[in-house]
């Protein structure tokens, strides 16, 4: 009998989807509260560690490098005298570095959550399959709509009608009409697709989907949640 | 029509086009939200601009429950703010269905629901009117204190009603704009 299977692209220590959401919920808590720059750093390590477990070492990376600039603009605020208009707009970048890690926790999700597992893991907490396949489907879609979205946006840009105010004001009707049709079409033609890879992979099957990948809730995701809570009481106003 | 239950594929196509939905409501709230007057007026636009995406969707999946689905996804997303919004948007959804399936999802019965469904971009702002002191926290976090200060200026109460009267205004041309480019574009494509 198998009793476990890895894929390539794996986590160093596998995670639970469900961990996943748990944490991003706790983060958009955290986010919420204006907490000390502490415990705001703690979080931060905590999901470049998420990241880095999870083999995404270039996103990771890259949001070590924005959170050291956006620390260093913090600290320098206070130890210069900075006139009032940039004042509040540096004030403004310190409240994006307090939403960086809901930022790092979607994508931990996004990228490093296969659909199956997602799946397994609905069914294991005994969601109806009318409310987890299109929820599934809608965590993994939004990187595909975005690309089309762009596709579109060059091709109308090639053809001289490109999506700005300009044109916005000048013709809506027209610009909508270009931006819709296509938007919708694709829409449709990928959910076909998609419905048939589907289908060979049995999802409209009426008996319970078995699954080689092992999704449990282990001592490590305990952990982690844990981890997250007690971040979020500590926090938890400490000005 | 008999109506059927719904299949793995009408569920897939039901979560497609609701990130469809929710894109759309969110790449034109990050847009307007730079102009406040603009900003205030998103639910005639929203109504407007998503109204050929319901109308397909419909087509294409004319089934019990299909928009109590679309509303619990939509509102899901939407509901960042309080989970007041699930609760409004989802109800707004019921309503539309019950619509839908009376009608038999007639050209007619799928304008009628949309007008009411077109609500739902309303609800990120319930929370300016019947929770104002939170949802101007969010604004001063988000844009400064400045642009809060206009926001509520801007927003007496009787506002809600204009808002919901624009909404079901957008509502209105967004489905004669759907009904209309599904007989042009998509019947034709074959895609309807």
């Amino acid at each position: 009998m198998i009793s476990d299977i890895s894929f390539k692209g794996d986590g160093f220590i596998r995670i639970d989807p469900r961990t996943k959401m748990a944490v991003f919920v706790l983060c958009s808590f955290a986010a919420l509260k204006e907490s000390r720059t502490l415990y705001q750093s703690i979080l931060f390590f905590f999901m470049f560690a998420m990241l880095i477990n999870g083999r995404q070492y270039v996103f990771a990376v890259k949001m070590l490098m924005v959170y050291g600039v956006l620390y260093s603009l913090n600290i320098l605020v206070f130890l210069m005298e900075v006139p009032e208009g940039l004042r509040i707009f540096i004030m403004g970048i310190i409240v994006f570095r307090m939403f960086l890690p809901v930022l790092m926790a979607f994508a931990l999700i996004i990228k490093t959550t296969k659909v199956s597992e997602l799946l397994v893991a609905f069914d294991k907490m005994h969601f109806p399959g009318e409310i987890t396949i299109p929820f599934s489907v809608m965590f993994r879609f939004f990187p595909t709509i975005v690309e089309e979205w762009e596709n579109i946006q060059n091709a109308m840009k090639f053809r001289g009608f490109a999506l700005n105010l300009k044109n916005i004001l000048t013709r809506p009707s027209f610009i909508y009409e270009c931006t819709i049709v296509p938007l919708l079409s694709d829409t449709v033609i990928i959910a076909d697709e998609l419905s048939a890879a589907s289908l060979c992979r049995g999802l409209g099957a009426s008996t319970k989907r078995t699954s080689l990948v092992d999704v449990r809730m282990r001592m490590v995701d305990y952990l982690i949640i844990g981890f997250a809570i007690w971040l979020n009481i500590v926090s938890f106003g400490s000005y | 029509m008999r109506e059927q239950k719904l299949q793995t594929k009408d569920l897939i196509m039901a979560g497609v086009f609701a990130v469809l939905y929710v894109a759309l409501v969110c790449i034109m709230a990050s847009i307007t939200g730079i102009f406040i007057p603009v900003y205030l007026i998103l639910p005639l636009i929203a109504g407007i601009v998503l109204g050929p995406v319901y109308t397909l969707y419909i087509t294409k999946v004319p089934k019990k429950g299909a928009v109590i689905i679309l509303s619990v996804l939509a509102g899901f997303v939407m509901s960042a703010s309080s989970a007041m919004v699930l609760v409004y948007v989802v109800a707004l959804g019921i309503v539309a269905q019950i619509i839908l399936s009376k009608t038999d999802y007639s050209h007619t019965g799928i304008r009628v629901s949309y007008v009411i469904f077109a609500c739902a971009t309303e609800g990120p702002f319930l929370s300016l009117f019947f929770a104002r002191e939170n949802f101007l926290n969010v604004c001063v976090q988000y844009y400064g204190q400045e642009y809060a200060d206009r926001i509520d200026a801007a927003t007496p109460l009787w506002f809600f009603f204009v808002q919901i009267a624009i909404a079901l205004v957008g509502g209105y041309i967004g489905g004669r704009i759907g009904v209309n480019m599904n007989a042009k574009h998509f019947e034709k494509a074959g895609i309807a």
